[in-house]
């Protein structure tokens, strides 16, 4: 299995460390980091329909697919 | 008179700790050449007169949204003595930094840890002396919701007003617009480093794991929707529809306006010896008979409530899931998740809902809502009406929500083409679900029906003496006169021209003037049809129009009136055409 994925590619109930925003836009990366997705948190996918939940820390956090495409993640196990 | 920022991402409690501490005497205001509105008010701390800001949530200070940057420039502008960072206690490691951050920049912070007993409840572990000594700033415990930590957070504050340190010279290169975004981002990795460290044996993060059941519903796929549902039809249907378009208007302008107050104040504005002004004061249109009638007998009940609804959804963390549902739906109309507040809010009263696109990202998906809220979103007033005269006949009511349905979702979608620009991308934080105190609802209830009543009375009482002026000139009769053909094209008696007039003065009076002729039983059921889907999508009330207008400025009010009058009276043709066919 694929170590480095982005995070849409990831199903419910996995979980892993954020390595790298693949953002172009510095708004989107802007965004992100605002919700506390940064590189080298570690994130649990609660949800992946209608739209991406995760939780990161104490805090759940909703995303659409585009950005959810952005953020690269390494898999736990 | 020494000022005190409230600084903090949003929803961390700021405005609570502001109303605790300045108590009613607030101002809200624009600040100055922007649409942001800004609150402040005098606290007394320790017998010392303080001015404080509540200011609008900030990640951080390089700013990103017109909010942002004007929590930037207030803090700039304002100089404040004492800076009061906020912060959720269970999300400590995210929002560290933003303090650090104010640091460098040499304010004197003050550090709280606010929601600590729903941090705790999760486990969640903070040494606090440890951390102020690593921070070296004082760092207050609090949960204001329940008024803990205010009175820590007062004797905090009246020692850093004493202290001489507050005058330490402001580092403004620290937070300079042109900035090299290469540098902030070098430096804000730095800063969550060493926020990192400084938490290190300081915050454990407790169980990561655990959720309420209700959490879990609310989020469950087929359990959530039905729970939306039934959140809308208790909030939007039972409460606002039922009880205060219902019962309360009932009793506020059935009773005390029509039976107690206007009697008495026509009998005793009787003695004037004019009629053009006994008519201004007290005639069909009078400033007292109608403007002020409407606005505390029919709107004061049914905004009330609402806001009161709203607010007990607001304060429950409910809605940004709602939005999460939402967005996949709205986002094929050209809108994201987002807009689901703007639009909720758009079925207690369109004028408030307006406001509430300010939140949306993007000028193109700010006049797609506000199109879409002026088009087919019917307010409480309106909803509460047209329901209680539909509800004797589920087929019509059920078509008419089908009609206006359809014309929302086409109307959006061809937004959606023709707006220029990319929709913005969707994320949102969802807070835990949180049993909303009573105490802070009414008070965010009351706050909103004054900020409500200051924009909307001067405006009824424009209507009236413009109504006035019509009747008075003879040139309301030659404008009915005017729409008499084109509501006879849509199949309807001459009577509805005045309701449609009435109608764009106050959506409300337009449905109101429905209702007599329902019960007069001059309309057929594929009239009454037409009727309510017309006066539906036809142009919001003037206080909304004006609000438009300012939001979104002139042109943009003027084509939404021009194409929202176009695609209603089209709608309704269509409708009416339809109903005609002889296959019913």
């Amino acid at each position: 299995m694929q170590k480095i994925v982005s995070l849409d590619d990831c199903s419910a109930g996995e979980a892993g460390k954020i390595v790298a925003l693949a953002a172009g836009d510095y708004t989107v990366i802007r965004k992100l980091q605002s919700m506390g997705l940064v590189p080298g948190v570690q994130i649990r996918i609660i949800r992946c329909r209608p739209g991406f939940l995760v939780q990161a820390g104490h805090s759940k956090v909703a995303l659409d697919q585009c950005l959810a495409s952005q953020i690269m993640l390494e898999r736990d196990g | 008179m020494k000022a005190v920022v409230l600084v903090g991402n949003p929803n961390v409690g700021k405005s609570v700790l502001f109303y605790q501490l300045t108590g009613n005497y607030v101002t809200v205001s624009n600040y100055p050449g922007t649409t942001v509105e800004v609150s402040h008010g005098l606290a007394s701390i320790e017998g010392r007169q303080v001015r404080v800001y509540d200011s609008p949530g900030i990640y951080s200070l390089w700013p990103l949204t017109e909010e942002e940057a004007i929590t930037k420039r207030l803090l700039l502008e304002k100089r404040p003595a004492v800076v009061v960072h906020v912060v959720d206690a269970k999300n400590l490691p995210r929002m560290l930094p933003l303090t650090l951050e104010l640091q460098a920049c040499g304010f004197s912070v003050i550090l709280v840890l606010n929601m600590l007993d729903e941090a705790k409840r999760l486990g969640v572990q903070i040494k606090r002396g440890e951390l102020a000594s690593r921070l070296g700033i004082a760092v207050v415990e609090a949960a204001f919701v329940h008024g803990w930590g205010v009175n820590a957070l007062r004797r905090q504050i009246a020692e850093q007003l004493n202290s001489r340190l507050t005058t330490r010279p402001l580092c403004q290169a620290a937070i300079m617009p042109e900035q090299e975004q290469r540098d902030f981002m070098a430096s804000a990795l730095q800063r969550r480093q060493a926020a990192e460290k400084i938490l290190e044996g300081v915050y454990s993060c407790g169980d990561l794991r655990r959720e309420a059941w209700l959490d879990r519903l609310t989020l469950h796929p087929v359990l959530g929707l039905l729970f939306s549902i039934v959140a809308i039809y208790v909030g939007v249907y039972l409460l606002v529809g039922r009880l205060g378009a219902g019962l309360l208007v009932d009793l506020f302008d059935g009773v005390l306006f029509a039976e107690i107050i206007i009697p008495r104040l026509t009998a005793w504005i009787g003695f004037l010896p004019w009629q053009a002004v006994r008519e201004l004061l007290a005639g069909d249109f009078g400033i007292l008979t109608m403007g002020f009638r409407y606005a505390f007998g029919i709107i004061m009940p049914m905004v009330g409530t609402f806001f009161f609804a709203f607010a007990f959804l607001e304060d429950s963390g409910y809605l940004p899931r709602l939005a999460y549902w939402a967005d996949g739906l709205l986002k094929k109309i050209g809108l994201n998740g987002r807009a689901i507040i703007p639009l909720v809010l758009g079925f207690g009263c369109g004028t408030m809902a307006v406001v509430a696109t300010r939140t949306l990202e993007s000028r193109r998906e700010r006049i797609a809502a506000t199109f879409l809220l002026a088009l087919a979103i019917p307010c409480s007033a309106q909803l509460g009406l047209l329901l209680a005269m539909l509800s004797g006949a589920p087929f019509l009511l059920l078509v008419w929500c089908l009609v206006v349905l359809i014309v929302f979702i086409v109307a959006g979608s061809l937004l959606n083409i023709l707006l220029p620009g990319k929709r913005a991308a969707f994320f949102m934080e969802l807070p835990p679900l949180r049993t909303p105190k009573l105490g802070a609802l009414l008070q965010k209830t009351l706050a909103r029906m004054r900020w409500y009543f200051m924009e909307v009375v001067p405006v009824f009482v424009f209507i009236s003496i413009l109504l006035w002026l019509l009747a008075e000139t003879g040139l309301l009769a030659s404008l009915v006169a005017g729409l008499v053909p084109l509501v006879g094209m849509l199949g309807l008696p001459p009577e509805m021209a005045l309701v449609f007039l009435y109608g764009f003065f106050r959506r409300d009076y337009g449905a109101a003037g429905l209702f007599d002729l329902y019960r007069s039983e001059t309309l057929s059921g594929a009239q009454m049809l037409v009727a309510a889907v017309a006066l539906t999508l036809f142009l919001p009330c003037l206080a909304q129009l004006t609000m438009i207008a300012r939001e979104r400025g002139v042109p943009v009010a003027a084509a939404i009136v021009f194409l929202v009058s176009m695609t209603a009276f089209a709608a309704a043709l269509l409708l009416r055409l339809a109903l005609a066919l002889p296959v019913w």
